[in-house]
């Protein structure tokens, strides 16, 4: 991977099944919404040898034109919501701080879990997402360090814990080592949840 | 013997790492073909566990 500037990664890596799910997913949800991918995917991105059921995206809040705007197209692309059938209730749940799932027609996984932002730790996510760009599209992540720092104070499983060791050692020389302990402290404090 | 969960643990964690270095380490077409190969059984098991049987 080349780092092209401090927020630009050129991955010439060969596509995976889940690589080429979140490339066609994000091509369309970015016509409608900023957005960034965080969590689990992150570290699979840049290497992590694991599968996931699904991908988190967090997408800047959308009137109820946008989500029906975007939702259409989804429809057109052949997706549909895996855990809500009504377009009202999906924006309900958005609105209320919690996920829908979208997925290819007649499959389950992977799917994306879809969420507005909620915190200001999500609005920071967005604001300070690095674009990567491979030969098959381009994609905007969570930066790093952020991402680390979330694995190990919050969500602590082994998986998490194993993840943010793949990361901190795939991008050591990269790593804003300042910027990861502020998040560490935050993160522990409880501070920005 | 008894399963040793921490051991196992720090064994996973070293491998994580291990690969990780290698991944920092080489061309990102040689650490993918490996990583392509995992990432897609897994997820076409997942997603049809049967026919992988």
């Amino acid at each position: 991977m080349k780092f092209i500037d401090k927020k630009i990664i050129k991955l010439d890596k060969i596509p995976t099944l889940l690589d080429k799910f979140v490339i066609d997913f994000t091509k369309i949800l970015q016509k409608h919404s900023k957005y960034v991918i965080v969590s689990g995917y992150v570290s699979i991105l840049f290497g992590r040898s694991r599968a996931t059921e699904d991908i988190d995206i967090i997408v800047e809040k959308m009137s109820k034109n946008e989500f029906y705007n975007f939702y259409s197209d989804l429809e057109k692309n052949d997706y549909w919501c895996v855990n809500i059938k009504n377009k009202d209730e999906m924006l309900k749940m958005l609105e209320d701080g919690l996920a829908v799932r979208f997925a290819k027609k007649r499959n389950i996984i992977p799917n994306v879990e879809f969420k507005f932002v909620k915190n200001s730790l999500d609005i920071d996510a967005i604001k300070t997402s690095l674009n990567v760009i491979m030969s098959t599209g381009k994609i905007k992540i969570s930066n790093i360090e952020l991402q680390i720092a979330y694995k190990e104070k919050i969500l602590k499983s082994d998986k998490d814990l194993e993840d943010a060791k793949h990361l901190e050692t795939v991008f050591k020389d990269r790593i804003n080592n300042k910027l990861l302990e502020k998040y560490r402290r935050c993160l522990s404090e409880d501070v920005v949840r | 013997m008894l399963f040793d969960k921490e051991r196992n643990r720090e064994e996973r964690l070293k491998f994580v790492e291990l690969w990780a270095e290698y991944v920092r380490t080489h061309s990102d077409r040689e650490w993918s073909r490996q990583q392509k190969i995992v990432v897609d059984s897994q997820l076409k098991n997942l997603i049809s566990p049967k026919s992988q049987k």
